[in-house]
């Protein structure tokens, strides 16, 4: 498993999501502290592509040998692609989460909205506060 | 021991390791609710001994057994999905995914009639209905050693 990293080109989400955000589309996906906390990912149930998904709503599951956990839309907007790589191999979330363990492309409906969510700066100090 | 090479391995590991081979765990697939016969277990009940209870377990014939099921496509089976099958509800005592077999696993009292090996039901997951296959126990079979 990849060393604790939260590259600065990302939004986060205080639910341990990132989006990339480029123009009007964005690539989501959940940060390497909520991979660490899940374990092992041994099952992704993606969205359908045309899904719309709503900003802190959730639109997927993770799931590792023990538990079952929601994934939550940083942002709001349509799901355009969704990482079919992740049906053979989830595993790729735990090893590379910022990059082959990406989740799905939205078309964003809202781009100010990324305003609201945090910087790396701000999620690592939102992750020493504790929660 | 980790320096050696080892891992570590807990709670996790010993569960798909005994649902793999169909072992009862107290508190999923075993409860104050359900009768050993219904569990499987008519083979422990020695009625002929005597035993305190074995009045209530002669001649039962449960509406329900434990059997075990394998997915036939993707998903997670978990404790407490509700089961469709061709003869009635059933409900998941334990589920995973089994590391041997890389599929969704698990153990469901099922309705009389849906407990054949290879009846066809299907695992209501948090809404999403899954295909599976009731199977015998156990699910996983070690391989002779060979030599």
């Amino acid at each position: 498993m990849a060393e604790a990293s939260y590259p600065d080109d990302l939004r986060y989400h205080p639910e341990h999501d990132w989006a990339r955000v480029e123009g009007d589309q964005a690539t989501f996906g959940i940060t390497w502290y909520a991979q660490d906390a899940l374990g092992e990912v041994v099952f992704f149930d993606p969205p359908e592509v045309g899904t719309q998904v709503t900003k802190d709503g959730a639109y997927a599951e993770v799931e590792s040998v023990k538990a079952v956990s929601d994934v939550f839309a940083p942002l709001s907007g349509e799901v355009l692609e969704v990482n079919d790589d992740l049906e053979e191999t989830p595993e790729k979330i735990n090893k590379d989460p910022y990059g082959e363990g990406w989740l799905v492309k939205v078309r964003l409906s809202d781009s100010a909205e990324a305003d609201s969510l945090m910087d790396a700066t701000a999620y690592q100090d939102l992750l020493r506060s504790g929660s | 021991m980790t320096e050696a090479g080892a891992l570590p391995a807990g709670l996790g590991s010993r569960d798909t390791l005994r649902l793999e081979v169909c072992f009862h765990l107290y508190g999923n697939d075993l409860s104050e609710d359900r009768n050993p016969i219904e569990a499987g277990l008519a083979w422990c009940c020695k009625l002929d001994t005597g035993f305190i209870g074995s009045g209530a377990l002669r001649d039962l014939e449960p509406d329900q057994t434990l059997v075990p099921f394998v997915f036939t496509g993707p998903g997670i089976p978990r404790q407490g999905n509700p089961v469709r099958t061709p003869d009635g509800e059933g409900i998941v005592t334990s589920g995973t995914l089994s590391p041997c077999l890389e599929t969704g696993i698990g153990m469901a009292y099922l309705p009389r009639g849906a407990q054949e090996p290879g009846t066809r039901i299907e695992v209501d997951v948090r809404g999403k209905l899954r295909p599976a296959v009731v199977k015998k126990k156990p699910l996983y079979e070690k391989e002779p050693a060979s030599g």
